[in-house]
This record gives C-alpha cells, structure tokens and sequence, in this order.
C-alpha cells in the first residue's frame, strides 16, 4: 500500500515537473515579445554580464613540448590580460546596452538602402560601411535614414515594419554573485576576443539556444557592434555569413552577415514569430504603389517646370506636392516605403517652393497651355489650357496620373478640372478656360494688367524701377503657328491651342537654368516668357514690353512671328558619342548646359520605339537664339519638335489695336 | 751564471720545442674537431629547414566580411615572414616584412616536426559555439603540404605550433584566437 502510495506521489510528481519544465523549454525566458497593442509589440533581451579573468592555462607536459621563446611569449601573453572592475562592468552594461538598442530600434537594412540611395552612394560603398570598413560612411546612412524616418513620422525609440511599432528593450547588467534566472550571461572578454555565444549545436533557432555568450571588448572603441549582433543571436536569429566567405543572398548589410550591418525587416519578423506574437497591421492592397505611381508621374512635369521656372505650372505642383505628402503622411503603408517616398516628396516640393520665389504672386485666371502630365511634349491637338483651381477645388484634382490613393478620395484622377470628361488631353473648349479663345476662333489679346487670359509677367517693369523712366506701351507681336506637314508633303496648316513662349536672347545659345537654380538676369535668357496660346486659326496675338524682345529705340507698335512646325515629327534627343540606330548623321548638335548632344527628327511613329535609356523625346527642347541682333528671339517652347521650329520675324506692320 | 742562463735557455729552447708540439698536435685533432663541429652546426640550422619549408599561420573572426579582419604570419625557409595589417593597441599596423634568424626558423620547423603537424586532423570545430573565430596553419615542406583549421576549439599540439610561430615576431604582431586566450574553450590534444 504504501508503495504504491509512493509510486503515485512519484508520478504526480514528475508530472508537475514536466508541466513546469515544458513551457520553460518553449518560451525563452531571456528573450519576451510582448504584444502590447494591437499594432506594437515590445521585445525585451535581458543580459547579464561578468567578468572572470581565466586566460588559457598550459600544463607543465604542454610547456615542456615547447621552446624557450614560446614558453617566455605565453608568460607574457597571461600577463598581459586583464580583468574588469565593477565600474568597468557597469560602463560596459550601459554602453551595450544602448548599442544594442540603437541597432535594433534604428533603421533597417532596407531603410538604410533608400537613404544610401539619397545621399547617392554606391552599392560597394554601403557593402564597405556595413561591413566595418567605413565607419564614417556607416554613421552618416544611420543617421540619415533616422532622419527620414522621423520626417515620415517615425519614432526614434522603435523600429516600425508592416505597420506595427516594435520596442527592442535590452536590459544589461552587472551579474551579482550567481546568474539571475531568466537573464542571458555573457562573459566580458578583452580586447581582441572575438565575441560569440553558446548554444546546442550552434542552432537558435526556435530561441533554444544562445542563453550564453563571451563578448570582447575594446575600451578604445566607442562603437562595439558586435554586440548588436550576438543579442541577434540571443532572439534566435542565426548567421547570414557563410563560415568560408561570403554572405546568403540579399544580406549583404544585414547585422547578421557583418557587425555593422542593419537588421532586416524579415528578421524582425522571425523574432517575432519566434515569440509568437506576429504583427501586421497594413492594409493588403498595395497604396504604397499606388503613392509612388502618383509622384512619379509628376516627375517629369516637376522636372520641366523647374527647368523653365513655369510659374503657374510650379504653383500647381505645389499645391500637388502638398496633398501627396498629407496622402503619404496618413497612408498605412510600411515605414520604410512612407519614409522614402515622403524624402522623395519633401526634396521635389522644396525645390518648387524654391523655385517659387523668384515668380510674381499667383494671379487668378492665367492662361497656362500644358498638359500637366507631359505639358512640354509638343502635341498641338492635345494641347489644352487648365485653369488654376479655384476656390473649393480639391488640389487633388490636377490630372496627375496614377491611382486614387488617399481612402475618402474617390475622384478619378485622369479628372481635368472643368473639363468635359474626356482625357486631360482633350481638345480645348472654349468655355474651360477663363480668356481663352474667343468664340469665334479669333486672336488671343494679352493686354498687361488687363482681364482674364492676361499673364501678369508681360507687364512692363515694376513700379520701383528708376522713375525717371519714361513708361514704355506694349507691342503686339502676332504669332501664327503653321504646319506644312514636312514628311508627308500635305499644305501647311494652321495649328490652333499651341502655347507660345517667346524668351529674348541676347546671347548665342544661352545655358538653360538648372532646377531651382537662379535665373540668368545677364543675358534675359532667365527671363519670364511672352506667351499665349493660338486660337482656332493658329494665331496668338501678344502683348508684351518691347523693350523684352531687344526692340529699343525703334519700337514697332506690331509685329509678326511665324512658326513654321511639322507635328508629323519628333524631335529625339540623344547624347553624343551615342548612335541612334538606323540614323546615321543627326539633325543637329546641340549643346544644353555643358553638355552636348545630337538631335534626329524622326517620323512620330517610330519614334516611340527608338526611346530607350539614352534615347528620349526632345521634350522641352532647348532656347535656340535666330541670331538676328536686337531684333533675334529664342524660343523655349512647350513642345519636342520645336527645337526644330523656326520663329522668323515677319515683319512690323500695324499699329496698336 | 752564464750556465744558468743557458740552462734557462736550453729551457726556454725546449719549451718552445714543447709548445710548437703541442699546436701542431692541437692543429692535426682540433682543426677536424672544429671543422666538424661547425659542419654540424651548419647542418643543423640550414641543411635540416627544407628549401621549400613555408608555414602560413592565419586568424579572423567567423563573422568577418572585411578582409581587413584577417591577420596571418608567413615564414619562408630564408627566414622572411610576412606579417598582415591589424589592429595594434595604438591603431592601425601596417603590413611588413621582416627577417627571421635561422635559429628561429629551425626551431618552427623543428616544432611543426616535433608536433607531428603532417598527421592532425584537417578541421577541428566546437559546433556549440556560434562566431568566434578560427585559426589555419598550412606547412608546406618537402614537396608535402598539409593545412589545419580550428574553430572555437584550443587543439594543443596546433596551438603550441601556434606560440611557437608567435614567439618570433613582435608581440603586437602575433596571430592570436579564441583558444589561446581563453581557458574555457574546449580543449582536445590533437
């Protein structure tokens, strides 16, 4: 009886021990992810370290197989090792600890590639600084995908993936008499160690192992990173080296290839699942797409405006930029897509906001002839004049391409605002455009200072100009825009909606202004165009300061300008020392900036399947002065083929209207 | 008087006649003792280090990507040992070359001989021990070439080959690991 007794007591015995022992062998207690939210986990390491000055011994068998030098170099190698003092310890706790968090609660390893690729660094640099052979360059990536981070609204004290904010909490301290349960002990080593952890048969995974570590330690070196990498281990993660060289594909800057690498989003998800309490919180539709489609079609736009320092086209981007930001701001896309695309946002409306500056306050119903998509490509029969919203319009309605993005933003974004359905490029109708053309297809008047269709830019100078100056009236130039239909031979016709800038140059070939860079005041290449756009019989008439168009002392009241354009052909541009292929001598060589290329007109339909990387249309074209004195005017025009385009003075007949 | 003085003479004359004797016998059996004893000594310190004796002692961290990581010692026959750049106590050390006496480079070859380094093991590793650092040694000597590596384990007759290569350069200089600063790592003879 009382065996049996016995025996039973033995079985519950050992059944409560493994109840107990069971859970404990599941969930490491050294490592705990906490859920402590429905998107935010927290996930705490705790270390405790010591140090016991136990350097390799020799036996007396093992000195006696060795020759005097050796055994006299060994003396001096015991010698030479030291142990750590509690001060020492508990600086060494302290600066761990907060390596330890600022890897892991800092950017990723692929929020760092999209600041790398910010400050422009190569793919080999960035290998090099995760690997500890740049430590300077490591710094700045860090600190400039923080700042990234923080601009797009992320916490310094969390990492941020699938939108769940994760804590990494290390708790290091100095180990009493005997280790504390529930903590991970690490030896402090000297100087030179090469640090490592423990586990069965060097596996973690499923965070069996790693409850043990010897780490070295340099007092010369601030930034110990290897650290970061054993606490890596003590998650559960393992290795991404390979033990003969090289690294798992994709990890070449993880913090588990190289020390001075950068944690992966994968492996902040493997710790974890490890402790069960997986997190994501984005939504499953792709908007991060949907954003970064949205910005980039403005890209060129942006780029274009820039260049020309298109005032009311930049206002526009502006007001576009903005809302994009506020989308990107608000939308449940991961942190490292909202950090990069809100860096790319920020660079592009700064440099509009930049740009802005050197333009006159916005006026209310300006003319503005573009497509904002591709307002510098030359199609005349898609020409359409946008009017700035007015009051009430949503900014997001400027027809920028890409996918509604912001939830509660249901308006389809091929909208034109005002149009009449169809596509942003549509024909122009008469009663979308405030002053546009008149009914009638007559010529449109730019009077300076008048009503709608005026462009504030064409007014004489400013009132603070000398007042001894005698205000000067403005001419009328008369510009007719005709095609004679080059490649196909057909009668020119007239092309009407054809926006008109004309830029005075006193300068043979003047260098476009770089984006956001200053305006050229010295040779008036910088200065704000003459414009309007051609009505129904291809003719624009416009007002403008005669003194702009280098017509002093012999001031005509009228004049015309002709074009002369062929809307069958497309301008392509290509750099010199590239071939174009099937062409044999370009067009033209052309110099924009400092740089010099070569220009084929090619018929419209091929000209699509010539772009490439080195191949674009000819866009914006470039000023190309007529070289006629005082009289000469360039042309910046809207359009690809009009660097092509010829403006000749026709001749000065007329008077005022 | 004056025989007295030539008795000393007929001494002198004598003692001289003694000690021509002696040098030439001393010439005869010392000149050969001398030659042979430095043929000896020639033999032991050039003749018996093969022409083609050359012993690579290297290290790095297992986690290491950067090349700069890697430390080695390279020792010829002719005494040059070529030491890699590394991380001395006051910064950077620059790679050199410096000469080995042939004392020195007997007593390594000597060691790799007494050791038995041609029969170890190619590979000795601690599978418990995640990074760390490993160590290599290649000998190459009379036409044979035999390579060993240990990861994270303290091998006594490679470490002790190990020492004795490290005892012939400049103590910043030495190739050192894991296993020959730490008593806990674990240990096996060969």
């Amino acid at each position: 009886m009382n065996i049996r007794i016995a025996f039973h007591r033995l079985l519950l015995t050992l059944c409560f021990s493994v109840l107990f022992a069971f859970p404990y062998c599941l969930t490491h207690a050294n490592t705990i992810v906490a859920k402590t939210g429905e998107c935010e986990r927290v996930i705490t390491v705790k270390i405790e370290i010591y140090s016991d000055l136990n350097p390799l011994v020799w036996t007396d068998e093992e000195l006696a197989a060795m020759d005097e030098d050796t055994r006299k170099r060994i003396t001096e190698l015991m010698a030479s090792h030291t142990s750590y003092g509690e001060a020492d310890l508990k600086k060494i706790a302290d600066e761990w600890q907060a390596e330890i968090e600022s890897v892991w609660n800092g950017p990723t390893d692929e929020q760092v590639k999209d600041a790398a690729e910010d400050l422009g660094v190569s793919e080999e640099d960035r290998k090099s600084a995760a690997n500890g052979g740049n430590d300077e360059l490591r710094k700045k990536l860090d600190e400039r995908a923080r700042e990234m981070m923080a601009a797009a609204g992320g916490e310094a004290a969390c990492t941020e993936i699938n939108c769940c904010k994760i804590y990494f909490k290390a708790e290091v301290k100095l180990r009493g008499a005997e280790p504390t349960p529930g903590y991970h002990q690490v030896e402090v080593m000297v100087k030179g160690y090469r640090s490592n952890v423990t586990s069965k048969d060097g596996k973690v995974e499923n965070n069996h192992g790693g409850t043990t570590g010897r780490w070295g330690y340099d007092p010369n070196n601030a930034w110990d990173a290897s650290c970061a990498h054993e606490t890596g281990h003590l998650m559960g993660l393992g290795d991404e080296y390979h033990e003969g060289g090289g690294n798992n594909e994709g990890h070449d800057h993880d913090v588990m290839t190289g020390s001075y690498g950068w944690p992966q989003e994968d492996s902040l998800q493997d710790i974890l699942g490890i402790g069960g309490a997986e997190c994501d919180c984005c939504p499953k539709d792709d908007r991060a797409s949907g954003l970064f489609q949205r910005f980039g079609s403005t890209y060129r736009t942006a780029g274009d405006a820039l260049l020309t320092n298109n005032c009311p086209v930049l206002r526009q981007l502006k007001d576009d930029y903005e809302a994009q930001l506020g989308n990107a701001m608000a939308a449940p896309i991961s942190m490292t897509d909202k950090a990069n695309l809100v860096n790319r946002i920020k660079q592009n409306l700064e440099k509009v906001r930049t740009a802005l500056l050197d333009c006159d306050p916005p006026q209310e119903n300006l003319l503005l002839g573009s497509d904002l998509q591709e307002w510098c490509r030359f199609t005349p029969e898609e020409m359409i004049p946008i009017p700035i919203p007015g009051p009430g319009d949503d900014p997001r309605d400027i027809p920028i391409g890409g996918p509604a993005t912001t939830p509660g933003d249901s308006d389809d974004p091929s909208d034109v605002p005002g149009d009449d359905g169809d596509g942003p490029r549509d024909t122009p109708v008469p009663g979308d455009q405030p002053g546009g053309t008149p009914p009638g297809g007559g010529l449109i008047t730019v009077t300076p200072g008048g009503g709608g269709g005026d462009d504030p830019k064409d007014v004489p100078p400013p009132e603070d100009d000398d007042p001894s100056d005698v205000p000067v009236p403005p001419i009328y130039v008369n510009v007719k825009a005709t095609s004679t239909a080059l490649t196909s031979g057909a009668a020119a016709s007239d092309i009407s909606g054809l926006q008109i800038k004309l830029y005075p140059s006193e300068v043979a070939n003047p260098t476009l202004p770089a984006p956001g860079g200053a305006k050229d005041t010295d040779s008036g290449a910088g200065d704000d165009p003459v414009q309007g756009v051609t009505g129904e019989d291809g003719t624009v008439r416009i007002a403008a300061d005669p003194t702009v168009l280098g017509l002093n002392g012999n001031t005509p009241s009228d004049m015309t300008v002709e074009m002369n354009i062929d809307p069958t052909i497309t301008g392509l541009v290509v750099p010199k020392g590239t071939d174009l292929p099937g062409y044999d001598e370009p067009d033209e060589i052309v110099g924009i900036g400092s740089d010099t290329f070569k220009i084929y007109y090619v018929p419209n339909v091929l000209a699509e399947t010539l772009v490439g990387d080195t191949v674009e249309i000819n866009i914006c074209g470039e000023k190309k002065p007529l070289g006629r004195g005082s009289y000469s005017l360039a042309v910046l025009p809207p359009g690809a083929a009009l660097p092509g385009a010829t403006i000749s003075l026709q001749g000065m007949a007329g008077g005022a209207p | 008087m004056r025989r007295a003085l030539s008795s000393v003479i007929v001494h002198k004359e004598n003692a001289v006649r003694v000690s021509k004797c002696w040098r030439w016998l001393a010439g005869i059996g010392i000149a050969p003792l001398l030659l042979l004893v430095s043929v000896a000594l020639f033999a032991e310190n050039n003749d018996a280090v093969p022409a083609d004796f050359t012993i690579s002692l290297q290290s790095a961290p297992l986690n290491s990507v950067n090349p700069l990581e890697t430390e080695s010692i390279v020792v010829k026959a002719d005494g040059t040992a070529q030491l890699s750049a590394g991380q001395g106590n006051d910064g950077p050390l620059q790679a050199m070359q410096i000469s080995l006496s042939a004392q020195d480079v007997k007593a390594i070859f000597d060691a790799t001989q007494r050791l038995d380094f041609f029969t170890l093991a190619p590979e000795y590793v601690d599978p418990d021990i995640i990074d760390g650092d490993y160590a290599a040694i290649e000998v190459t000597a009379n036409g044979k070439t035999h390579k060993v590596r240990t990861q994270n384990i303290h091998v006594v007759d490679f470490d002790i080959l190990a020492m004795t290569v490290n005892a012939r350069v400049p103590f910043e200089r030495q190739v050192l690991y894991n296993a020959l600063r730490d008593n806990d790592v674990k240990k096996v003879k060969r």
